[in-house]
């Protein structure tokens, strides 16, 4: 035996040992948490749904990157009051997941609760309206708050999505038709990221629609719900013939569906304006001449600008009527199709306004008028675009009031434009790019529509964005669930019993007898 | 081969291997006697790498059972005193896995099962569930399983408990076969066995190794004394008496008889007393029917040391196993 | 880490060798199967998976200690673990060959739910395909995750009995109970610097399971359950070596 002596296995080895082991699993927990604190920070999502439901738009993006890590966090409450049909599940789930993307992709600088106002326990809610310092009376159920320090907007969930309860089952929930949460809630988020808010100058002296005025022809669902609590403008009505012109302060003019027509200092106070790279937004109609004036001098105006709105009446064929209810005497309702009331055939994907508009978005135009380009009479640097067209059944009549009928000669054919924009800089503008949209209808966002609640604002409301520099929201597409329900017949339902319960389970009998019979042979 | 110093294992409140220290070399073949309990199997599971020692060095080929336990467990085949196979394998199966595990290179594999398949005599059962096999199958399945790699050194923890004796000797030629290759470590408690087949034997009783040696020299070095047995006819006290006064004889029991009296006697191990006694008897005109000497047993030695030893400590207790010699203190026995 | 796939295939065959690996699948089965026909039935949305996936991480804290708590206890019991680790491998091949064999067979028992989908189709259903799959690898990475700390705690105990039984609790409480602890977590120490209930939240397995059930695969979630993984194996592996010098 050569070996050096061996030494000899102790307890003081074990010890050693042991303290050993105890260092390699504190090092491997640390390791894990670093590991698992690291990806908390830096990871990767990828959304596998067929639709993409989950995948922010690249717009939705752009705004999250900008929400930076300084400014106070944002928060989101939804007070959702459940309804008994369950109608508003799926859109709450919808809402709660994409809120969860929101809160991902803003690393946490998003944070979002949903408080259920019946079945959620009385004391979480008042927990809630306690933090947020919520006057409760200005609440309605299913409002959703979105707050950032001070500043908050509220926006009801029921703008987030589309049902159909037409094909609906007996006692079941409707059906979610579109999702436009993303939509909303980042133009909404945006809004609240604003320093300053955007400035819409609603012209008065006209007989406009209103912004003060509720009901009927009045703008105040548009403007105050729409514009001012949820996109987060500022609203204000605006004298523009006076000796100072246009105010200053207002990043861009509306007009919303003059009856009178415009005034000479009125056009030429405009045109100082847009000359300098001024916005306005023209919501024209098709009667403003009930009493035989007719909008010369505003459509004058707007010729110059190689925007043509005509003194007609826009008439859609059956195909592309709305059916309506009108209410009758007693609180009957007539279902019909109007005829003045329509959706158009077809939306400018090249120009960003309508670029993510389908032919099969909901917008409605009412009572409208043509709109048509002329790029011969544009001054030099101004490019105009047709957004919107009719189909080719549609006419327009200028023979009020007999306008059912079409008269060869008289009225235009369709395709016509419903809607376009002007924009560029004339010689001499050292500012910013004039824009201009005018769309041949303003009746579809007046109260009196949201009241039937067929009033689909996404038009103007993109113009708006696009005249006030607010590209980025634009993008954001509004996505139609695929309707993946499906309810069984007794049939069905006994067949997916036998299969799931009896079969496969049967499979794995069978399978294990032989295996077993196989194995106890020789 | 095997390095063992100053081995301890202590279970909650049991020492069951205390401070051995023996080595074997390349070659051996030591058997591994005590009782039950001694601590032989503890032992084999320590060099095998089961379990640690509670202290002190075990080696095998130069590497440490503990912290080099993967070269150790390399070298050596271990069948475990239980045999614990899988009783959901096949023989066949099973072995081939076990090769494979022991890094039996993949084209030998077969190769080699079938050799130690045919030289256990697993032939006839290589396709049967080991689940399914007798005891003695299940014992061989064992011992072909330690031995398929061919390792140098072969732990085997009573490699013929439970056999017949048909099996018992094929499994002892299969031992001595490998032994010309192997070093071997086994254990068991058919003391012949150890006799036939081992070269050394090493004998633990409570944990502590008491002798160690080949069977020969073991038990002559532990003979304490020679005993002898004579049958006499004549006047027994006088005899006894005649048989006593020889010189040397320390020890002396009569059991009287009619005719032929039994006498016991134990002298001083250095001179052998045949012929005196012879000589007395003969000259006293006594007939002397039978006189041997008798030899002192691996047995009687398993005996006597585990014996003494365990009634130290107890003092006085009661013999429960009859003892072949009864051991011949002054006391004259029933006169 | 040359003995891995022999000590792989035997211990993925050993379950195919015994029935009660086939009584556990074919209860298993029989669950899931009830648990898609009533949620089927009870949210008619073709998209099944995404609510089922809550069940199915439910019914794995029942199924997965059955499948695991023979892994080491029963080699314990029998002696046959003597053998194995006298045998020239490596402990850290035991415990994953051990883990990659209890995942095989438990990805298996698994695999007959996806017929749920086609199922779906059968009545006429377009399940989200993307869903699904999803879903699936989220229950995969759960169930690895249950594995681990099955192995883990049948490698301490001989007894198979308490093995499933402390495994049942030990997942019954990260994938359950820990979701309503998250909101009470009080008076644990460093509570300025750690959030706890996030942590809590963070260690629940719920909470790693719901993106997945969405449709979205999150590295987050695979890092955390493989971070589970890891530790399971690390402990079983300390645990069978602690054998070789305690
Ligand atoms: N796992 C254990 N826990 C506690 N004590 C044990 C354990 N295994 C063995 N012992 C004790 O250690 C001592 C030695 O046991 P060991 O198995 O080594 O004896 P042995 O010589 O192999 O006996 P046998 O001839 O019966 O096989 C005995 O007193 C036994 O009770
Ligand atoms: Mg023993």
């Amino acid at each position: 035996m050569t070996a050096p002596a061996p030494a000899a296995w102790s307890a003081q080895r074990r010890a050693g040992v042991a303290t050993n082991v105890a260092i390699q699993l504190a090092c491997l927990l640390a390791v894990l948490i670093g590991l698992n604190w690291i990806s908390s920070r830096r990871y990767a999502r990828w959304d596998l749904t067929a639709q993409a439901e989950y995948s922010l738009g690249d717009k939705t993006r752009q705004l999250l990157g900008r929400i930076g890590e300084g400014e106070a966090k944002y928060q989101v409450v939804v007070f959702y009051a459940p309804d008994e049909y369950g109608a508003w599940e799926a859109a709450l789930r919808k809402t709660k997941d994409i809120l969860e993307e929101y809160r991902t992709n803003s690393h946490g600088r998003i944070e979002y609760e949903v408080l259920s106002l019946y079945t959620g326990g009385r004391e979480a809610v008042m927990d809630a309206v306690k933090r947020h310092k919520i006057r409760t009376e200005q609440f309605s159920p299913n409002d959703v708050l979105f707050k950032k320090g001070d500043t908050e907007r509220i926006v009801n969930l029921s703008e987030f999505f589309q049902q159909d309860w037409s094909s609906a089952p007996q006692g079941q929930p409707p059906k979610l038709t579109a999702f436009n949460g993303e939509q909303i809630i980042t133009s909404t988020l945006q809004a609240l990221s604003q320093e300053k808010p955007i400035v819409i100058g609603f012209t008065a002296g006209h007989e406009e629609s209103s912004p003060a005025k509720a009901g009927g022809e009045g703008y105040s669902i548009f403007a105050r719900q729409i514009l001012e609590k949820r996109e987060g403008y500022e609203i204000r009505q605006i004298q523009i013939g006076g000796p100072e012109g246009v105010p200053k302060g207002v990043d861009l003019v509306l007009v919303a569906g003059p009856l009178r027509d415009f005034t000479e200092s009125d056009v030429r106070n405009l045109k100082l304006y847009l000359n300098a790279g001024g916005r306005a937004l023209f919501l024209l109609d098709a009667y403003p001449d009930r009493d035989g004036r007719k909008l010369v001098i505003l459509n004058a105006f707007l010729a110059e600008w190689g925007i043509i709105a005509g003194h007609d009446l826009v008439i859609a064929d059956a195909d592309s009527a709305l059916a309506v209810e009108i209410p009758g005497e007693g609180g009957t309702s007539l279902r019909t199709k109007d005829p003045t009331m329509f959706r158009p055939a077809k939306y400018e994907n090249r120009h960003l306004i309508t670029s993510k508009f389908d032919s099969d978005k909901e917008i409605h135009f009412v009572g409208a008028c043509s709109v048509l380009i002329d790029p011969k009479q544009a001054p030099e640097g101004i490019k105009t675009t047709v957004l919107v067209y009719t189909n080719a059944d549609t006419f327009a009549t200028p023979l009020f009031p007999q306008v059912k009928t079409f008269v060869a000669g008289k009225c235009m054919d369709g395709p016509f434009g419903l809607a376009a924009a002007a924009e560029g800089k004339i010689k001499g503008n050292a500012g910013p790019e004039t824009r201009i949209v005018v769309i041949g209808d303003s009746t579809a966002l007046c109260d009196g529509i949201w009241g039937m609640k067929v009033a689909r604002p996404d038009l103007v409301l993109n113009s708006i964005r696009w005249l006030a520099n607010q590209e980025y929201i634009i993008g954001v597409d509004p996505k139609t669930p695929e309707d993946r329900s499906l309810v069984l017949t007794d049939s069905e339902d006994g067949y997916v019993f036998r299969v799931a319960v009896f079969f496969l389970p049967l499979i794995a009998i069978a399978f294990g007898g032989t295996m077993w019979l196989t194995r106890r042979s020789q | 081969m095997i390095e063992v110093r100053d081995l301890v294992k202590k279970y909650a409140g049991v020492t069951a291997v205390d401070r051995i220290t023996f080595s074997v070399e390349k070659g051996e073949i030591v058997g591994f006697l005590g009782k039950n309990g001694a601590g032989k199997s503890t032992t084999m599971k320590m060099l095998s790498c089961y379990f640690p020692p509670t202290a002190g060095v075990a080696r095998v080929a130069g590497f440490d059972c503990v912290t080099q336990s993967m070269e150790v467990r390399r070298r050596i085949g271990y069948m475990p005193e239980s045999v614990p196979l899988y009783p959901d394998m096949r023989v066949e199966e099973y072995l081939t896995y076990r090769a494979r595990l022991k890094g039996v290179p993949r084209r030998e594999r077969a190769h080699a099962v079938n050799e130690v398949v045919s030289s256990t005599g697993l032939m006839d059962v290589r396709r049967k569930l080991i689940g399914s096999l007798s005891k003695g199958y299940r014992q061989r399945t064992g011992l072909a399983e330690a031995i398929v790699h061919k390792p140098e050194l072969l732990i085997l923890d009573e490699p013929t408990a439970g056999l017949d004796p048909g099996q018992i000797r094929q499994v002892r030629e299969l031992i001595k076969e490998l032994g010309k290759r192997t070093t071997l470590l086994l254990s068991t408690h058919i003391l012949n066995e150890v006799e036939l087949t081992a070269t050394r034997i090493l004998l633990i009783h409570r944990g502590r190794l008491v002798a160690s040696g080949t069977p020969g020299s073991l038990v002559g070095g532990h003979q304490t004394a020679r005993r002898y047995y004579l049958e006499v006819r004549g006047p027994g006290d006088a005899v006894n008496a005649a048989l006593q006064a020889i010189p040397n004889v320390t020890g002396l029991s009569w059991s009287p008889a009619a005719d032929w009296h039994g006498f016991k006697l134990e002298s001083v191990p250095e001179f052998d007393l045949r012929a005196e006694l012879a000589k007395t008897v003969v000259g006293n005109g006594w007939d002397l029917r039978e006189l041997r000497e008798e030899k002192m047993t691996l047995e009687d030695l398993f005996v006597q040391i585990t014996r003494t030893d365990e009634a130290a400590p107890g003092g006085g207790v009661t013999q429960i196993r009859p003892a072949p010699v009864e051991p011949a203190p002054a006391a004259g026995g029933p006169a | 880490m040359t003995n891995l796939p022999a000590l792989t295939k035997r211990e993925f065959t050993a379950y195919f060798y015994s029935p009660m690996a086939y009584v556990i699948a074919t209860g298993y089965l029989i669950f899931s199967g009830l648990s898609f026909y009533i949620l089927l039935k009870d949210t008619r949305d073709a998209n099944a998976m995404r609510n089922l996936l809550t069940f199915l991480g439910f019914i794995h804290t029942i199924f997965v200690p059955m499948v695991t708590m023979r892994l080491i206890a029963e080699e314990r019991k029998t002696g046959t673990l003597e053998m194995l680790v006298t045998a020239p491998v490596s402990d850290v091949e035991i415990a994953v060959s051990k883990f990659l064999g209890a995942l095989g067979f438990t990805v298996l028992m698994i695999a007959p739910t996806l017929l749920y989908t086609w199922i779906i189709t059968r009545v006429g259903g377009r399940p989200d395909y993307g869903l699904v799959w999803a879903s699936y690898i989220g229950l995969v990475c759960l169930t690895a995750a249950y594995i681990s700390i099955g192995l883990f705690i049948s490698s301490t105990t001989a007894n198979q009995i308490i093995a499933a039984i402390l495994t049942f609790v030990v997942l019954f409480t990260v994938y359950f109970l820990l979701g309503f602890f998250a909101g009470s977590v009080r008076g644990l120490p460093w509570k300025d610097t750690i959030n706890w209930p996030e942590v809590v939240t963070y260690v629940h397995f719920s909470s790693h399971l719901e993106s997945f059930g969405k449709g979205l695969v999150d590295t987050r979630d695979i890092v955390y359950f493989l971070s589970v993984v890891g530790l399971g194996l690390f402990l079983t592996v300390k645990s069978l070596e602690s054998r070789r010098w305690r």
